[in-house]
């Protein structure tokens, strides 16, 4: 296994070089996210692309847009962790052009999976755009939080709906996932705009890992970008372009902003 | 005059159904000839292990049939699956795997050299066209569907048109191994 620093740096890097580059509001942007461990694009008009300007300041982000197929996926693929117990992640999501019509109106848009399949789930945790639904939350897009779980009543999903804190614009989305045993395992959040400042101590939101997270080991794969659209997803937002910037992941330390 | 003799498989039977479903542990195949076309089975007798391809970066709702392909070199190749009304079909193609025998569709194999489709809606037909020359070696040709989201909550009740009758065809050149070959 890697070095804690080494992993950080290298991490640290692939943002950087991926679709990074602050301090430059219209800058001359790679053409492919070639930091990744693989670009993943297929399914109608799916498209990926690195394009000026970035988000929150930065030079330049990523642009993924699904096609008209129910298998699209616009996706960047960070094979890096390996088999990492403790996991944190933060990047920057833009929703702007994605109509939040529909609570069906449904695609994954970051995926951290484990090495094998362990009651018939490789996601250890799923963040999904969705729609305007039923339930508490009615209004606007949301993001469902879904963690693997050793709960076999709730088909070994917990999970959370919430709210988009902002609407039209930049959100920025951290993430800290400990894999173990009942009362080990967990899942802390924090979803916020892309200047309030944040602290580890205080997440937004905690989804409670029912059973413990332990028969999942660990964090082997990361996918960032949007994936898999419902049907009315295609409907919505077949070519609409959502944005995602400022990827980084650590094992331990809190990153903010 | 010339004189081509191809070898045709015995291990796949065409225009018949597999007695059982093949699944990621035990798939059907493998698929080595040239054409196949027919091969029918119904996902709702297979399992429903998975809940994700393609090393987990796409979502599949309901059962998977799956089949072991043998591709070797100079490959052009389709693959397509006609599902029966409303079953809506998805198609996915995984690899190469070196340890196919190990059921290694469930997590280990990329979608990114072969592809995916759901173009159609229900009793549509879905395809995928290979580029010429792939990778030799074996591959997983996984019928499963993404027809999603029936409700509003985060993980909507798997949809009534997931599972279902299909017709696999492969056409084209894996290639078909050449036994003898003379000019009178």
């Amino acid at each position: 296994m890697k070095s804690m620093q080494m992993k950080a740096l290298s991490l640290a890097v692939l943002a950087l070089a991926g679709f990074g580059m602050a301090g430059s509001a219209f800058a001359v942007c790679p053409a492919t996210a070639s930091a990744w461990s693989a670009t993943s694009v297929g399914g109608g008009t799916s498209a990926l692309a690195i394009v000026s300007p970035g988000l929150a300041g930065t030079g330049c982000k990523m642009s993924s847009a699904l096609g008209n197929n129910g298998a699209a996926h616009a996706q960047v693929r960070d094979d890096s962790p390996t088999g990492e117990t403790h996991y944190r992640a933060r990047f920057l999501f833009d929703p702007t052009n994605l109509t939040g019509s529909g609570g069906t109106n449904q695609a994954p848009i970051f995926l951290i999976n484990s090495n094998a399949v362990h009651d018939n789930i490789l996601n250890m945790v799923k963040f999904q755009f969705l729609g305007t639904g039923g339930g508490t939350l009615t209004s606007g897009k949301r993001l469902a939080i879904i963690a693997a779980c050793e709960n076999a009543a709730s088909q070994f999903k917990c999970q959370t709906v919430v709210p988009l804190p902002v609407q039209q614009g930049v959100n920025r989305i951290e993430i800290d996932l400990v894999t173990g045993a009942s009362g080990t395992g967990s899942l802390r959040y924090w979803l916020n705009d892309d200047v309030t400042a944040t602290s580890d101590g205080s997440p937004d939101g905690t989804i409670a890992i029912t059973g413990g997270n332990a028969g999942w080991v660990g964090v082997e794969t990361v996918f960032l970008g949007m994936t898999s659209p419902s049907t009315l997803y295609r409907t919505n937002n077949t070519d609409a372009a959502a944005f995602f910037d400022e990827f980084d992941s650590r094992r331990q330390t809190f990153i903010g902003n | 005059m010339k004189n081509l003799v191809f070898a045709l498989p015995l291990a796949l039977m065409c225009s018949a159904a597999f007695a059982v479903e093949p699944t990621c542990a035990a798939p059907g195949g493998p698929i080595t000839t040239a054409t196949v076309s027919n091969i029918t089975g119904n996902t709702c007798a297979s399992d429903s292990n998975l809940t994700s391809l393609c090393k987990g970066g796409q979502s599949v709702f309901g059962p998977q049939s799956v089949y072991l392909l043998t591709v070797g070199a100079s490959n052009n190749f389709s693959v397509s699956v006609a599902g029966t009304a409303p079953y809506d079909t998805a198609l996915y193609i995984e690899g190469p795997d070196a340890a196919p025998s190990q059921g290694n569709c469930e997590s280990q194999d990329a979608c990114d050299v072969a592809g995916s489709t759901d173009n159609t809606g229900p009793g549509g037909t879905e395809t995928i066209t290979e580029a010429a020359n792939i990778a030799a070696g074996s591959y997983y040709i996984i019928v499963s569907s993404t027809s999603s989201a029936t409700g509003s909550s985060a993980s909507p009740p798997a949809p009534s048109n997931g599972c279902g009758n299909y017709s696999l065809s492969v056409s084209g050149t894996l290639p078909v191994k050449l036994n003898g070959f003379s000019v009178d």
